[in-house]
């Protein structure tokens, strides 16, 4: 019942959408990016299905990120692009530098070299704002796990960028 | 140390192409016209609890018109309280606080009811 009452609603406000989206666009696409060419078509997927189930997408965030993961890392086994996801040559992940203290590029290519599991808790937390007990069950680990690759992938990231 | 490098970190904006919203909203538009299975629930509770008069009718025809043989169709119906009628919106106050359909004399062969279409057929099928 209680997983039904969750589901429940009698329609999705479009208000609700709306604000999910300012939210997590973005933020999505970045963590698709991790593993596939195309991460703004997974997510537009990802959404459809959200909005098809009528699942509350505020209340269902850490689903919505299930869902592009598995459709991210599908769509790669299948797909039969060249260009590559990772590396000098891929799509900017970031913006580029509006006189920020760190440079995205650099950051770009530091964080894409860091081992998967490490990066994606750091997508997860940094970008898109889940909590470790959210972050755990998307990084098939356990909270304090999560809590340890972040900690870790930020020291790493800021020795190899010079920033000690 | 690692917080100014951590906000440094999560300022930076992600890429990506916007999505597109107008096939979202649409699907959204769609999926509000039909209600989803609670809703469906919902309704149906809805019907029997402001139509006690339909179900009291059928239950007294019920009685009526069931054979008593062991092989008959067996259909459960069962009188409401008629001193507590739900209206819709006590309904869905009870709805809202609880998370749960209030309970309501089960009636057999209206689970699958949706509208009050569906409830009438549903009695017509026990009267052929």
């Amino acid at each position: 019942m209680k997983t039904l009452s969750r589901r429940y609603s009698l329609g999705m406000k479009l208000e609700e959408l709306e604000r999910f989206l300012v939210q997590h666009e973005k933020n999505l696409i970045l963590y698709a990016r991790q593993w596939c060419n195309a991460p703004e078509d997974v997510v537009q997927e990802a959404l459809m299905e959200l909005i098809r189930k009528q699942l509350s997408p505020l209340q269902n965030t850490a689903w919505v990120y299930t869902v592009v993961r598995n459709k991210a890392v599908s769509v790669t086994r299948h797909s039969s692009k060249i260009k590559p996801m990772i590396g000098p040559n891929c799509e900017p992940w970031f913006e580029p530098n509006t006189g920020d203290a760190i440079d995205a590029h650099a950051a770009q290519l530091h964080l894409q070299g860091l081992e998967e599991s490490i990066r994606e808790v750091l997508i997860l937390k940094l970008w898109s704002g889940l909590s470790f007990e959210e972050i755990a069950p998307l990084a098939q680990c356990s909270k304090s796990e999560a809590h340890r690759k972040y900690q870790m992938g930020l020291e790493l990231l800021r020795k190899r960028m010079g920033l000690t | 140390m690692n917080d100014d490098f951590e906000n440094n970190l999560s300022a930076m904006v992600p890429t990506g192409k916007n999505l597109n919203r107008n096939a979202l909203f649409f699907e959204l538009g769609k999926q509000q016209k039909k209600p989803n299975r609670l809703a469906r629930a919902f309704l149906a509770g809805v019907i029997a609890a402001s139509f006690p008069w339909l179900l009291l009718t059928q239950s007294f025809s019920h009685k009526i018109e069931t054979p008593t043989f062991s092989s008959a169709i067996s259909v459960e119906l069962i009188e409401p309280v008629k001193s507590e009628p739900y209206s819709i919106i006590a309904y869905r106050k009870v709805f809202e606080a609880t998370n749960e359909l209030p309970s309501f004399p089960p009636v057999g062969g209206v689970a699958h009811a949706e509208t009050l279409a569906d409830l009438q057929k549903e009695f017509s099928l026990y009267h052929q």
